[in-house]
């Protein structure tokens, strides 16, 4: 309760909008709970006066992405909005009796859930302007290729004489031949991404923004990073080109893939309401117990969830920083980046941004 | 007894760090080609649930290469708890000399040199690496090449029968706090004494530290790259030929500390004593489809302005 932002909570909670003073806040809590969150300073140049100079951005690297957006269907948005109400029930089974946690991210998986269909039955019909684009980019590429094909040395040639075989086989690479056999169990090498979230100014909210790096052993393109087509293959259509494109990033100027923040506000707001709708259930049920009674429904099972309930929950419940404050509105600015990354996670469902459950080290 | 096998690193570039270069390139190096040091991070491997079919993935940890790799006081910060790596770093100005063999045998040679020099010293190199590079800065194209020197060690080392197994929950918090007290970001620490009343030291006092600790209890504790349950990282590649070369350590146990639960542990030892003749390094990092060769990043999509300004539409 002495945390001053705590006191205006309701109001920004009211007005929708999300203040850049909360912003460092919740990236602050965010890293301190999931050091695989970090802040940055980006380039100095561009830096937002409004942010400290070295808390500019956050950002996780190597989030992996275990398969195509294609692969799965992730269209139907009722649906979407049935699985949040049934996350607020897992979270009040959380504060059950038992405390048993429930298994990894259940009520993140918003979509998840669902088998694959068919390849042919889900892939979505692309709209005019994404085909208009993707021939676009195709036909690019190839114009900018075809010069470039001299320039490029020949790879056979040009390892000769370089190294000798390492005596025995001592090196445990996978060939492009292993990779394609076991892909289909255990993939060795997976597409991975770089997860940024900046605070857009204009609309009072955070930024989510995307950098994809290339399957290490991918047979055919030797690019490194992805294309912004690639990318798009992990965004279900409903989204590539439309809430999702590609903008530069504020703090870098890099064309980086990120959702468009209009409607972040409106969406953050229905699922606050929604976790403090769930609250007064919980309240009723144990009304005298205080806080850490209060944390367990919402959003202590919520981070128990997001760190893999790995500890016991009655620890995690000590070691919360913001065990406090939990009186008037149910949801605390801190944990707003969280909540935030369970709704991003809705949006580009295949890259595992809420893999918060790596351990610190 | 069976041969001892390593995972070679994979380097992972990030966007910031090519901008990076481009900078470098065109506000300071401009047509000097000569060597530049250059940072990077190394991260251990990590778990990955897949929510989908159920079961976890190994993730192997990448060297990484930020903005700050050049030593620019605004650079990205490394992620917490990554290894810190020190490498050479030279870019060509022209594509004929980058590909060429001779002149990255030579570099190569001279970093494996001063490796092998420095172990000699109570310094030891132990995580140098080396990028080669071409920029074709008009098109936003990276030619580029990462080598991760490693000696081969004559005769090679092996690995007990059972291989590497899963190591004690305990032993590695334990590791992992002695690691964090001696708070430099290297790769790899020396632990010795029993369950609870563990301690740690760097890698260069090994001979004075482990006087009197029998072999079974000697234990190589390394922030570990690899995923694999069988192979330990390249890393503790050149850790343990330093170990038995400079303080004739031929017997120990690798503690390989990855992410999560999946830490292994394994007992290696050397078959004989080491060769007299000079050691040779590999190391060159192989290219998406498992050979030796150079890479290309295509930055085009994401900074060529007259795309950008085509995708804008």
């Amino acid at each position: 309760m002495n945390n001053p932002l705590l006191s205006i909570q309701s109001q920004y909670w009211a007005v929708r909008d999300y203040l850049s003073p909360e912003f460092v806040a919740a990236g602050d809590f965010l890293t301190f709970k999931f050091p695989v969150w970090q802040w940055e300073k980006g380039d100095p140049s561009r830096a937002r006066d409004f942010l400290p100079h070295d808390k500019q951005y956050l950002i996780t690297r190597n989030v992996p992405c275990l398969r195509r957006a294609t692969a799965v269907n992730y269209t139907d948005a009722d649906e979407d909005a049935e699985k949040l109400l049934s996350f607020l029930d897992e979270a009040e089974e959380v504060a059950g009796p038992d405390g048993k946690p429930r298994g990894d991210d259940d009520w993140v998986a918003t979509h998840i859930g669902r088998g694959q269909l068919p390849y042919l039955r889900i892939t979505p019909l692309p709209t005019q302007p994404l085909a208009n684009l993707n021939i676009k980019d195709t036909a690019d590429e190839q114009i900018d290729e075809i010069p470039d094909m001299d320039e490029i040395p020949d790879m056979d040639d040009e390892a000769v004489g370089l190294e000798e075989e390492d005596d025995a086989v001592r090196i445990v690479h996978p060939s492009a031949a292993e990779v394609n056999s076991t892909a289909g169990q255990n993939l060795l090498q997976v597409r991975t991404y770089d997860c940024l979230i900046s605070y857009d100014k204009h609309y009072q909210t955070p930024r989510f923004w995307l950098y994809g790096y290339d399957e290490p052993l991918a047979d055919s393109a030797e690019q490194n990073p992805l294309t912004p087509a690639q990318v798009f293959q992990d965004v279900p259509a409903d989204y590539a080109f439309k809430t999702m494109t590609m903008e530069a990033f504020p703090h870098s100027g890099q064309q980086l893939a990120s959702v468009h923040p209009c409607k972040h506000a409106s969406v953050m707001k229905k699922f606050i309401d929604r976790m403090e709708a769930a609250q007064p259930t919980e309240g009723e049920a144990a009304p005298l117990t205080s806080g850490s009674k209060k944390g367990k429904w919402g959003i202590g099972g919520m981070v128990r969830k997001v760190t893999g309930g790995s500890a016991p929950p009655a620890d995690k419940k000590e070691k919360e920083p913001s065990g406090d404050g939990e009186g008037s509105s149910g949801v605390q600015v801190d944990f707003y980046l969280v909540i935030f990354l369970k709704f991003i996670a809705s949006i580009v469902p295949t890259i595992e941004v809420d893999s918060t459950t790596a351990t610190a080290l | 007894m069976a041969p001892l096998q390593f995972q070679p690193l994979s380097s992972q570039p990030t966007p910031s760090f090519w901008s990076a270069l481009n900078s470098l390139k065109l506000d300071k190096l401009k047509l000097d080609d000569s060597e530049q040091p250059m940072e990077a991070w190394l991260e251990e491997s990590r778990e990955i649930h897949d929510r989908e079919k159920g079961g976890t993935i190994g993730v192997s940890g990448s060297v990484g290469l930020g903005s700050g790799a050049f030593g620019q006081e605004s650079g990205e910060r490394p992620p917490a708890g990554s290894v810190e790596l020190k490498g050479v770093f030279k870019n060509y100005n022209t594509i004929e000399e980058f590909k060429a063999t001779e002149t990255k045998k030579e570099i190569f040679n001279s970093v494996a040199d001063s490796i092998l020099a420095s172990f000699e010293t109570n310094a030891p190199q132990l995580d140098t690496f080396l990028l080669v590079t071409f920029a074709d800065l008009k098109k936003y194209i990276y030619h580029y090449w990462f080598a991760f020197p490693a000696v081969v060690s004559k005769p090679a080392w092996e690995i007990e029968e059972g291989g590497l197994v899963a190591a004690e929950d305990q032993l590695v918090a334990e590791a992992r706090k002695l690691a964090d007290d001696l708070s430099n970001r290297s790769g790899a620490l020396l632990v010795r004494g029993p369950a609870g009343q563990r301690t740690a030291a760097p890698v260069k006092d090994a001979t004075a530290f482990f006087e009197g600790v029998p072999s079974s209890e000697r234990i190589v504790a390394f922030h570990d790259p690899s995923h694999l349950p069988d192979a330990p990282g390249w890393p503790v590649r050149n850790v343990l030929f330093y170990l038995a070369s400079k303080h004739g350590l031929s017997d120990v146990t690798i503690l390989c500390l990855r992410s999560g639960s999946s830490s292994r542990i394994g007992r290696v030892s050397l078959p004989g004593p080491l060769s007299a003749e000079k050691p040779t390094f590999v190391g060159w990092e192989r290219n998406k489809i498992g050979k030796l060769g150079s890479r290309v990043a295509d930055l085009g999509p994401m900074m060529d302005p007259a795309r950008l300004a085509d995708q804008a539409v």
